[in-house]
């Protein structure tokens, strides 16, 4: 073992077995270099040491404890399942692909409406005017262009559904 | 605390006792509130990770196992406050806010006390630059004098990656103690 293997032993002293001590004190002994950085090593854990016995306090004891008994007064309960959920739904990634979803689905919706429009060459007019907020009645619509495809290539779908609407939720 | 008190008094907290919940803060919190601002450096945020050490120890007190001491959990849920803390954007941003005159609890006169503050400071700010789990081990086992096990056990690390950690950390704090040596005087009478 040359003295750049015994620098990692000499910082690692006090994790090392007896046996790997006695092989870095054998070292240690006759290699002058590495004799020197466990001395500095030595004398710099005592310096460590002196300043570890000096403990940070908390600066008012009672107003902490106070928060703290406060809050666990408030959330003693026990986490839920719900809160698993919760917690998952808080984390970035999943917050990230919620919103690249609905930017999906979005952008799905208006090329879907848009695109066959303009096959059919419909007016945006009429398009606004067969609109309803109302998602059955949109799927319904939309089935429906889909099953009368062939028939329907000099009528406007969205007039025809419309009417066939309004006698429906009237 | 004895560990059979503390069984008994954390099974009164489960049972919803106002009386035991304080009773383990007032038992817990000096401990905990050292560990984290060893690791942060400001009163500030380790007593906001103080408080929510005790809101996650209480909300998995019913998960609670008895082999496992009280204050070995309570480093647990620090260690990975603290970690996720300095990993996280604010954390990086708070690094350098390390309190001037921070309150300390001391057995010494005051003259080696200025010193030994002044050192502790340093050894706070010298830290600082070590990577989260550097510092995480370091804290733990050379401030905290806990036994490499313990460490593991708490940062979920196998020995290799504490003893891997501890030896690049003691290194860069020996690196700096060394520079800081040569630059001050007020602190060579330690
Ligand atoms: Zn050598």
């Amino acid at each position: 073992m040359n003295c750049s293997a015994f620098e990692k032993r000499i910082y690692l002293y006090r994790e090392l077995t007896l046996a790997e001590r006695k092989i870095t004190d054998d070292h240690l002994s006759d290699c002058e270099s590495c004799r020197a950085m466990a001395a500095l090593l030595v004398q710099q854990q005592e310096r460590i040491e002196k300043a570890k016995s000096i403990k940070p306090v908390i600066n008012d004891p009672e107003r902490l404890m106070r928060r703290i008994v406060a809050t666990a007064a408030r959330k003693d309960q026990p986490e839920s399942q719900f809160d698993g959920i919760k917690s998952l739904l808080d984390h970035l990634f999943v917050r990230y692909a919620f919103s690249a979803i609905s930017l999906l689905l979005i952008t799905f919706l208006y090329i879907e409406t848009h695109y066959e429009d303009r096959l059919r060459g419909v007016a945006k007019v009429e398009i606004r005017q067969g609109t309803i907020l109302n998602t059955s009645n949109f799927i319904k619509m939309h089935l429906k262009s889909r099953q009368s495809k062939e028939k329907t290539v000099s009528i406007s779908r969205y007039s025809y559904h419309r009417s066939e609407r309004s006698t429906k939720t009237l | 605390m004895a560990e059979s008190t503390s069984q008994e008094i954390i099974a009164q907290a489960l049972g919803g006792s106002n009386e035991a919940i304080r009773f383990l803060v007032v038992q817990n919190q000096a401990f905990a509130y050292s560990v984290a601002y060893r690791f942060l450096g400001n009163s500030e945020d380790a007593e906001d990770i103080v408080q929510e050490a005790f809101i996650r120890l209480w909300k998995n007190l019913h998960k609670y196992n008895p082999e496992v001491k009280l204050t070995t959990w309570l480093y647990r849920i620090i260690a990975n406050l603290c970690l996720d803390f300095l990993k996280s954007a604010y954390g990086r941003q708070r690094k350098n806010t390390v309190d001037v005159h921070p309150a300390v609890h001391h057995s010494i006169g005051s003259d080696e006390l200025i010193q030994s503050n002044e050192l502790n400071r340093w050894i706070q700010e010298a830290a600082s630059g070590l990577t989260p789990k550097q510092k995480a081990v370091f804290i733990l086992r050379d401030l905290e004098d806990l036994s490499v096990e313990e460490v593991c056990g708490i940062l979920s690390m196998s020995a290799g990656n504490v003893k891997s950690n501890l030896y690049y950390a003691r290194k860069q704090m020996s690196e700096k103690l060394k520079k800081y040596y040569q630059t001050s005087d007020k602190i060579r009478t330690i």
